[in-house]
């Protein structure tokens, strides 16, 4: 059976907005930086990417993920 | 109650968008839920994982709230992870029902989990991103505190295959290229050819790592390299 008969139909508005009295979201990403300069990072939210790709932007795994950002807003 | 604690109530210890996992899925909304069914002393989030009671409630409709502005903001698709969603499966279907009917789906999970669990959710992910540990159950025991782990997942990644999009993440670990990632890489490559296969060399020594002699570093660069070329001698499928 597909998802979209099993699943049952609470279309949500798109850009909803939430109440004005909610508290702040936190986020976090854990980054571990090595001895040689490897940065390991788990979590790593695009605001994070950018970071360290501004820190060492010959980096590829994080280039390509800090690339996804563009079109993120927060 | 069983080695996860999970009680009825499911909690939430981590949501935000993240864009660290496989390039097809970032940005991702991801939801990670307290509580898990395996005990890796390595485990980078294991003292939610391990704790069931970890974060706060499951609120299915503001998470679907929060999905639908995710994704209006750039996310590509929405994760439910863990520790291990599967031992929340009635919260994880309220969920998944919470969500936008158009968001692609991925459900992050260790494949440890029971046939009545993936007939359950038969047709609810557009993605199984699927874990295969360990490659022999000796280490999976030692490592993680549970028995009979290969005959488990090798029988859900061959369900998932065929229900879904599958990638199958291994997580390289030091000293283990030979025990755990030569069998799995084999078992994909005969069992599962051409399946989207992620494999992370980046081990970090979290948590109670330390138990383990081997596991308290990350992976030598050597041993990275070797995984990869044993990867494509054996012609798998990696993704970014």
């Amino acid at each position: 059976m597909s998802r979209k008969a099993r699943r049952p139909g609470k279309r949500r508005e798109a850009g909803r907005r939430q109440g004005k009295g909610r508290t702040r979201r936190q986020v976090a990403t854990d980054i571990l930086i090595l001895s040689d300069g490897t940065v390991l990072a788990h979590n790593l939210t695009p605001g994070m990417a950018n970071v360290l790709h501004k820190v060492n932007p010959k980096d590829e795994t994080i280039r390509a993920r800090a690339s996804r950002d563009r079109k993120e807003r927060h | 109650m069983g080695l996860c604690r999970a009680g009825a109530t499911a909690r939430v210890f981590s949501v935000q968008v993240e864009v660290g996992d496989e390039l097809e899925l970032i940005p991702t909304f991801a939801i990670a839920l307290s509580g898990c069914d395996l005990r890796c002393d390595f485990c980078l989030t294991g003292a939610a994982s391990w704790n069931p009671r970890a974060g706060e409630p499951l609120r299915p409709e503001a998470l679907g709230h929060r999905a639908v502005a995710a994704l209006a903001g750039g996310a590509r698709t929405v994760m439910l992870l863990g520790g291990e969603p599967t031992v929340h499966l009635p919260a994880a279907l309220e969920l998944v029902a919470a969500m936008p009917a158009t968001a692609k789906l991925v459900w992050k999970t260790n494949a440890h989990g029971s046939e009545q669990a993936r007939e359950l959710l038969d047709g609810l992910f557009d993605v199984w991103l699927a874990d295969y540990k360990f490659g022999n159950d000796t280490c999976a025991e030692r490592l993680a505190g549970v028995r009979n782990y290969g005959g488990i997942v090798r029988e859900n990644l061959l369900w998932a295959s065929q229900h879904s999009e599958l990638i199958v993440r291994h997580l390289l670990m030091p000293g283990h290229l030979e025990c755990c990632w030569r069998p799995v890489a084999e078992w994909l490559a005969a069992e599962l050819p051409g399946v989207k296969v992620s494999l992370r060399p980046a081990f970090w020594p979290a948590w109670h790592a330390d138990r383990h002699p081997e596991l308290r570093s990350t992976v030598p660069t050597k041993e990275s390299a070797r995984s990869l070329e044993l990867a494509r001698a054996l012609g798998l499928n990696l993704i970014p």
